[in-house]
């Protein structure tokens, strides 16, 4: 990719303005499929959950960033906001409930860190198995049933219904996060960290990124900012549920590799963009009355073709092919050369 | 483990210690507790012997897909499809039971084929790869069931049934079965050139590429097996519960999947995930559920167990292998 600068403006702008098109496109049909699509109701209810499953979106592009997964976030999301829906049943102030849920979902993502950044487990297990014992942790308030006691009264729905200078408060927190991700990520040093650990882990220790710190960090910033997701979603269902994380993981991701499809590079912005599509999506679909099981099937697919297009994708294919087509004319006189291979290269 | 011969101080290995708490685990439970009755009556052990058979085949592909590096959550999914398809093709088109399953189990083993392609040739990471195609199986059984379970009346009449429920000497047919699947494949693991590319491949691609191992081809091969056996296991599970059900996708059975294969990857060859590990592990874990069944305990209490025995079998097989991969590098420091 390097070198051809100025060639590269127009090929990344191009699957950029094809996929805004796209966005266009199918908010389009759904206004021409269901009269109530545009109504005023309707796209408010749009944007505060655009706003919800972005947030989601934004603490899973951390963690794909460094180079990871996880797996957990949707089931320890689910344990912060039953921790503050218990909190705010047992009369403790709203401020203090929603803090002492993201810094449970905090304490989640701190353990997933430390786990793989400094103990090198697997993340993909690691994060099942925390998932799992915070299922089991956020069905012991209320047996699995719902939270709702106080919650009218205590103003955390103010979460969901206030507004902040005319705006739903989901859309000022989807505002603020984006903001300052956009900025720690993009524009600052710290930001470069995140994607020197993902590239090339060695480098990076070399070039004096605490690679360890910055994995720690992906993961916690990923429970909190889903932590928050949840208790924005808890407040506008107006009761807090164990479940209200799981609607989030397959689409999350398909969010996060999507837009790094179109923008070549999972970025804030790509994340935003491809969230917007896919929130869009699903309202559609929640409005037309399709069984929820059908939006998996669709972010599903969704998911796939972002795979299958992103042109990294395509290169590589080429390469393993081209690979195999060697390997094949050679034949032979590769394989004496397989001796002493046991002690060389490999990752540390 | 053909090798070693068996004896009374290999047996006190750490490598065993699973096998220990099983023994531990079983003694206890049919002597303590309110629940011992029911647990130690002899239909209850042919139960879990029977259901663990089906769990142990479900995971059977995925003990090497780990085991080579690699990763796929799909597989509950492809056994929920698998289910479903069967019951879909028989109740509703009245497709004959035998060809609905043939048709289910290669649509099965399809998408384990797309699996392979995409992690394999295409290069997309094996966890998001499969967390498409599981989800896609996933929504597609749930939309052929509507959302519910579809039973299958003629299922008492099948050949598939008879399998399940029928016992030579006493013994669960199914188990003797999975024995002797996992006996042939524990032979192929450790006895053959296949297991050796295996482990090669899951110690450091790099080299193993370069020495000459067909790393695509044999990726593909497993995540084909992987599914594979996922389906001949939603097929056995369609005929356990007498109807198709889309809930085998869910998360509770793919978290067993990996607790079993991460427990067991403790057992024998210490720190690497192996059939014979495997296949422990899953009996391990299927008497723990069946007690906290028959204790009338509270589901999360299942799951706290289930994540905490995940997270220390992940502990310890992923601390052992950095600190032997540690002792490699100060080895190769002094010279």
């Amino acid at each position: 990719m390097a070198g051809n600068r100025g060639a590269a403006v127009p090929r990344v702008a191009t699957p950029v303005i094809v996929f805004l098109v796209v966005i266009a496109l199918v908010f389009a049909a759904f206004s021409l499929l269901h009269g109530q699509f545009l109504s005023a109701r309707n796209l408010t209810n749009l944007l505060r959950h655009a706003s919800i499953f972005s947030i989601f979106a934004l603490g899973v592009l951390f963690v794909v960033v460094v180079g990871h997964f996880d797996l957990s976030f949707y089931l320890v999301c689910g344990l912060a906001g039953m921790t503050t829906s218990w909190l705010i049943a047992v009369e403790v102030p709203a401020p203090w409930s929603v803090g002492v849920g993201l810094v449970v979902g905090a304490l989640f993502g701190i353990a997933n860190g430390v786990a793989i950044g400094r103990w090198k487990l697997p993340d993909m297990v690691t994060t099942i198995g925390t998932g799992a014992v915070a299922w089991g942790f956020a069905w012991i308030y209320s047996k699995g049933s719902y939270i709702w006691q106080n919650a009218r009264t205590s103003g955390i729905l103010l979460l969901n219904d206030g507004t902040i200078l005319r705006l739903p408060v989901p859309v000022v927190f989807m505002l603020g996060t984006y903001l300052l991700a956009l900025l720690a990520v993009h524009r600052s040093r710290f930001g470069r960290g995140f994607y020197a650990t993902g590239e090339n882990r060695v480098a990076a220790v070399f070039s004096g990124v605490h690679v360890e710190a910055f994995i720690v960090a992906a993961f916690t910033i990923c429970a909190v900012l889903t932590s928050m997701g949840a208790i924005l979603s808890n407040a506008s269902q107006g009761a807090g549920s164990v479940r209200v994380g799981m609607v989030f993981l397959l689409p999350a991701y398909a969010t996060v590799f999507l837009g790094s499809a179109v923008f070549r590079k999972a970025t804030v912005h790509g994340t935003l963009v491809a969230s917007l599509f896919i929130s869009l999506m699903l309202n559609g679909f929640t409005l037309m009355a399709v069984p929820y099981y059908y939006s998996d099937l669709i972010v599903g697919i969704v998911l796939i073709v972002a795979l299958a297009l992103s042109s990294d994708t395509l290169s590589r294919l080429r390469e393993s092919l081209r690979r195999a087509g060697r390997r094949r004319e050679e034949g032979r006189e590769t394989e004496p050369v397989a001796g002493p291979l046991a002690g060389t290269g490999g990752q540390p | 483990m053909t090798a070693r011969r068996l004896s009374l101080r290999a047996l006190s290995r750490p490598q065993y210690v699973l096998i220990w708490l099983l023994l531990v685990l079983v003694v206890a439970f049919s002597l303590v507790g309110r629940a011992s009755q029911s647990f130690r009556a002899l239909d209850n052990f042919l139960e879990i012997l029977r259901s663990s058979g089906i769990t142990a085949i479900m995971v059977l592909g995925l003990t090497w897909i780990v085991a080579i590096g690699e990763m796929d959550v799909s597989f509950a999914s492809v056994a929920a499809l698998v289910s479903m398809v069967t019951a879909y093709l028989a109740v509703k088109l009245g497709v004959p039971i035998g060809l609905a399953l043939l048709a289910a189990f290669a649509g099965g083993t399809l998408l384990g084929l797309l699996n392979g392609v995409m992690a394999a040739y295409v290069r997309i990471p094996s966890l998001i790869g499969t967390i498409a195609t599981g989800s896609v199986a996933t929504a597609i059984a749930k939309i052929l069931g509507g959302g519910k379970p579809l039973p299958i009346a003629t299922g008492g009449s099948s050949l598939v049934y008879a399998f399940v429920y029928g016992s030579v000497a006493g013994i669960p047919t199914l188990f003797l079965v999975t024995v002797i699947i996992y006996l042939v494949s524990a032979y192929l693991q450790d006895q053959t050139t296949m297991g050796q590319h295996l482990y090669a491949l899951g110690e450091n691609r790099t080299a193993s590429r370069e020495a000459g191992i067909q790393e695509a081809r044999i990726l593909l091969g497993y995540f084909v097996l992987c599914s594979a056996m996922a389906s001949l296991a939603g097929v056995l599970a369609t005929a356990q519960l007498g109807s198709g059900v889309s809930e085998l996708g869910g998360g509770a059975m793919t978290i067993q999947g990996f607790t079993a294969v991460f427990l067991g990857a403790m057992v024998v060859k210490a720190g690497k995930p192996n059939v014979i590990g495997t296949g422990i592990g899953v009996v391990l874990l299927t008497v723990l559920m069946n007690w906290i069944t028959l204790m009338g305990l509270q589901t999360y209490i299942v799951w706290l167990a289930r994540g905490a025995l995940l997270l220390i079998g992940v502990a310890m097989v992923g601390l052992s292998g950095s600190r032997r991969r540690g002792q490699a590098a100060a080895a190769m420091a002094r010279e």
